[in-house]
């Protein structure tokens, strides 16, 4: 699964420690995400959705060979 | 870059309390080995409170303790859990003197090394879904086989060389 988390904290200009403050969630967890290196589980992707104002789907995208 | 930017450690009080005491603990025992100034009782009493103060520090929770953190701990947790139960299994199959409150101690120790390190360069692996299940647990069958075959042998040469 892959994501446009980096896109959208970059939309509102906050940083990976700022967002990870208000998620309550460690700077780390956001990094791997955004690396695609930790997949979320479904209440943080619905927090962060519910963060930025958009979708899940918005955010959150499966690959190719995962569809 | 700060020093507490680079460990979880800084961010857990009941963590740190937990590694000063078991580095006191730590430093007793080797005093007691080198000088044997520790009676043998003490040197048990100091291994009891090595443990306890390890465990404080190993399964003490983070100041943000998220699902990502839950993940390294269960890939710590089976990691060591696996090198305890092969240490164990060589420690009975050589008949070592090994006595089994040290193999807990340093299962503890690797706990929170691979706990620490895995929470610092946060590698790719930890978070992947296994998917080839089957496969691994053959890999598993395989190496007990293995293991079992190699005490066997162990055992009969052993019992060859002492008759």
């Amino acid at each position: 699964m892959r994501n446009w988390l980096k896109v959208e904290r970059a939309k509102i200009n906050i940083t990976q420690a700022k967002l990870a403050e208000k998620l309550g969630v460690t700077r780390q967890t956001i990094n791997s995400i955004e690396l695609n290196k930790f997949v979320p589980s479904t209440v943080l992707a619905l927090r962060l959705a519910k963060f930025f104002n958009v979708k899940v789907e918005d955010i959150f995208f499966l690959d190719d060979d995962e569809q | 870059m700060k020093l507490s930017n680079l460990s979880s450690l800084n961010e857990n009080y009941v963590k740190r309390i937990g590694l000063i005491f078991a580095s006191i603990f730590i430093v007793m025992e080797i005093v007691a080995h080198i000088t044997g100034v520790i009676e043998k009782l003490d040197v048990q009493n100091i291994n009891i409170y090595l443990l306890l103060s390890l465990s404080l520090a190993a399964f003490s929770k983070e100041k943000i303790d998220d699902e990502r953190l839950k993940a390294i701990r269960y890939f710590s947790l089976k990691l060591t859990f696996n090198l305890l139960i092969v240490s164990l299994a060589i420690n009975y199959l050589l008949k070592s003197n090994i006595e089994t409150i040290y193999i807990a101690i340093s299962s503890l120790i690797i706990y929170l090394i691979v706990f620490n390190l895995a929470n610092h360069f946060n590698p790719e692996f930890i978070f992947k879904e296994e998917t080839k299940t089957n496969k691994k647990n053959i890999k598993f069958l395989v190496g007990i086989m293995i293991f079992i075959g190699i005490g066997f042998l162990y055992n009969i040469i052993r019992a060859l060389i002492s008759s």
